[in-house]
């Protein structure tokens, strides 16, 4: 089962997004704090990270450099869940690419439904890409 | 520049994203699981709702308390000043903090200290204040509990009221992380500029700390950090009746 570690300081929020998450199949670790996500992420090791960044005493910005600063995490999926803007982020343009994002979600704009379909499309396995040139051989 | 109030409305604003996003989450998920129907379903869809219900009621505190500031601060009401049971008061915000703490694993108390004589205060704003500070702390004390990683189950929340030398004074106590005079000093100048101006202390926008600020100042007190125990909280203090405290 993929493992989905969610970081949102929101209680009823999180518990929310995790039945959801969980309805579709996955298994789903709440984190409310920053600090302790490091942690929990050493712990399950796992396949998508979906982020607030809007956290209590550490912001989510944070969390993602240190995040990607472990050679282990730097390909694990990000996805940006937040209540704020991204144009009003910190985390447009340079940053996006920097920190790797696999997609930011604005939470006022996003559904539940919404939600389910990113997060499946990013824990699809990945199909290999057919080399240049390659033709069909039927 | 800005009047307070304007301010506070962006605040408020970005706060009440929350229990907005609550009631259309349930909308949707209610409607899923009636497609579906399931008994793990119907529970979540049960909690669900509890959840709807005191994150609206919540939501309607505030926007209730950010108007009441607002007609205070233009002076569109009468601030005017009466003997106000404090102990009443705090009785009353405890029961309708009560379904709000469940939802958050937090247990209230309610520590009324010493014989209660009345304090001039404005009855509804005494009230709208300390309901959304008690609403701010609930919150703040779930993010520092599990932050902590420490074994207990539940963060608590404690109202208190108790005697000091300038009168009666009432507040909410944790055991919180990051609050400090110095954190409130700063955020009362960040406010409105700031998407955090508490960030140490809640990772929503404060609006229920502000708000009770707001209504705190026009009743001639001040929202202060202090202490009551090993617990941290934010208190005021009002001046006791002496027309009542004679007879």
């Amino acid at each position: 089962m993929q493992k989905i570690l969610l970081i949102e300081p929101d209680r009823p929020l999180a518990q929310t997004y995790q039945t959801v998450l969980e309805n579709a199949g996955y298994a789903v670790f709440w984190c409310p704090h920053a600090q302790l996500a490091i942690i929990a992420a050493d712990k399950m090791k796992p396949s998508l990270v979906i982020i607030e960044l809007k956290l209590a005493a550490h912001s989510g910005i944070e969390f993602l450099y240190e995040f990607r600063s472990y050679p282990d995490w730097v390909n694990v999926p990000v996805l940006v869940l937040s209540s704020v803007p991204m144009e009003e982020s910190g985390v447009a343009g340079r940053l996006t690419a920097e920190l790797n994002l696999a997609g930011y979600l604005y939470k006022p704009q996003t559904s539940l439904k919404k939600l389910s379909a990113t997060v499946e499309k990013l824990l699809a396995p990945k199909r290999p890409k057919a080399k240049a040139g390659a033709t069909n051989a039927r | 520049m800005a009047a307070d109030s304007e301010l506070l409305l962006l605040l408020l604003a970005e706060q009440l994203k929350t229990p907005w996003l609550q009631v259309a989450y349930a909308a949707e998920l209610s409607r899923q699981q009636a497609a579906i129907p399931t008994a793990a379903g119907a529970d979540a869809t049960e909690r669900l709702h509890t959840t709807v219900e005191v994150v609206s009621q919540a939501a309607l505190q505030l926007i209730d308390g950010y108007l009441l500031s607002a007609q205070l601060e233009f002076g569109d009401t009468d601030p005017g000043l009466e003997p106000v049971s404090m102990s009443s008061t705090l009785y009353d915000v405890a029961q309708r903090l009560d379904g709000y703490a469940k939802a958050y694993d937090c247990q209230l108390e309610l520590k009324l200290q010493g014989r209660s004589a009345p304090v001039m205060a404005n009855r509804r704003a005494l009230d709208a204040a300390l309901t959304n500070l008690g609403y701010s702390f609930i919150e703040a004390a779930h993010h520092t509990l599990q932050s902590r990683e420490d074994n207990r189950l539940h963060s608590n929340v404690t109202l208190v009221m108790r005697h000091n030398a300038q009168g009666l004074s009432a507040g909410m106590f944790s055991q919180l992380d990051g609050l400090s005079n110095e954190l409130l000093k700063r955020a009362r100048v960040l406010y409105g500029y700031a998407r955090q101006p508490l960030s140490g202390f809640t990772s929503g926008s404060g609006a229920g700390v502000f708000v009770a600020d707001a209504l705190i100042s026009s009743m001639d007190s001040r929202l202060k950090t202090s202490r009551y125990g090993e617990l941290t909280g934010l208190a005021a203090t009002f001046v006791p009746s002496r027309q009542l405290a004679m007879v």
